[in-house]
């Protein structure tokens, strides 16, 4: 049975990664791309590991709850940095093999393979 | 080093979890990169809503967990519950992340685009005009009235 507790951990996770990303396509609408900003920064010659907003939401703010939990002694922000970890790890995975397909096919240079899933 | 051994024993108690989360996020990913294939159905392509991802991106966001749970469900398959429940945990992030990201980009693009300021409307016939006149030609004109009736 899929604990409370957790799936608060991977929305609250999923709702950090999406105010960075949303941030940055609104932007991008507005024809004001943040490429290379903070943020928005990728690594020079390993462009297929995702930039560091991703590290921030994916990893940073299980962390955070995980480290709440440990010195605030509440199980339950534990628990929610298990959510957070299992979204945060899983999202991590899957963009670094989206950029790293799109880097061996050639068909987009690197920071224009950020966020191809957007409707544009 | 002791954080790193309870971060250690808490991924190999949720291996199945971590795992059906990570089948969950390739799936999803690699229904993005297949997008771009000339294969690709077009209906997949298209949107219900700007406002949504594509119907793609939603199905494959919703399938694994929906697909997992159902064989949970009807097949009793209680050991793959673990990764069910981890498809869960991904899905609900990523959908509600990938919703809010379509959503703002498509706000900034209505407010980037220049308002209409005059939108020219059909025009319809005149209630003077007599109802028995099937068809009848107009010109342009200044003034009050927008069309002169020629015929």
């Amino acid at each position: 049975m899929v604990e409370k507790n957790t799936l608060i951990g991977a929305l609250v996770t999923g709702i950090a990664d999406a105010a960075l990303e949303g941030y940055y396509a609104y932007m991008d609408a507005q024809g004001k791309p943040l490429r290379g900003q903070f943020p928005y920064l990728l690594i020079p010659g390993a462009e297929f590991i995702p930039p560091l907003d991703d590290w921030i939401a994916c990893a940073g703010v299980p962390a955070l709850l995980y480290a709440m939990g440990k010195f605030m002694k509440k199980p339950a922000l534990k628990s929610m940095a298990k959510g957070g970890a299992i979204y945060g790890i899983s999202t991590l995975i899957g963009v670094t093999a989206m950029q790293a397909s799109y880097q061996l096919q050639g068909r987009y240079t690197p920071p224009q393979a950020r966020y191809t899933y957007i409707v544009r | 080093m002791a954080i790193l051994k309870e971060i250690k024993s808490m991924i190999s108690d949720n291996k199945q979890q971590l795992l059906g989360g990570i089948a969950s996020s390739l799936i999803y990913y690699g229904n993005v990169i297949a997008r771009d294939q000339p294969w690709y159905p077009p209906e997949l392509k298209q949107q219900l809503d700007p406002h949504l991802p594509s119907n793609g991106d939603l199905v494959a966001a919703v399938a694994p967990p929906a697909v997992l749970y159902s064989i949970v469900k009807l097949g009793k398959k209680t050991k793959i519950r673990g990764l069910a429940d981890g498809a869960v945990y991904f899905g609900v992030g990523n959908i509600t992340s990938r919703i809010a990201v379509q959503t703002l980009y498509a706000e900034g693009k209505a407010i980037a685009l220049p308002a209409a300021r005059f939108i020219p409307s059909m025009a319809s016939m005149s209630k003077y005009v007599p109802s028995n006149s099937a068809m009848r030609t107009v010109a342009p004109t200044s003034g009050i009235s927008k069309y002169a009736i020629t015929s």
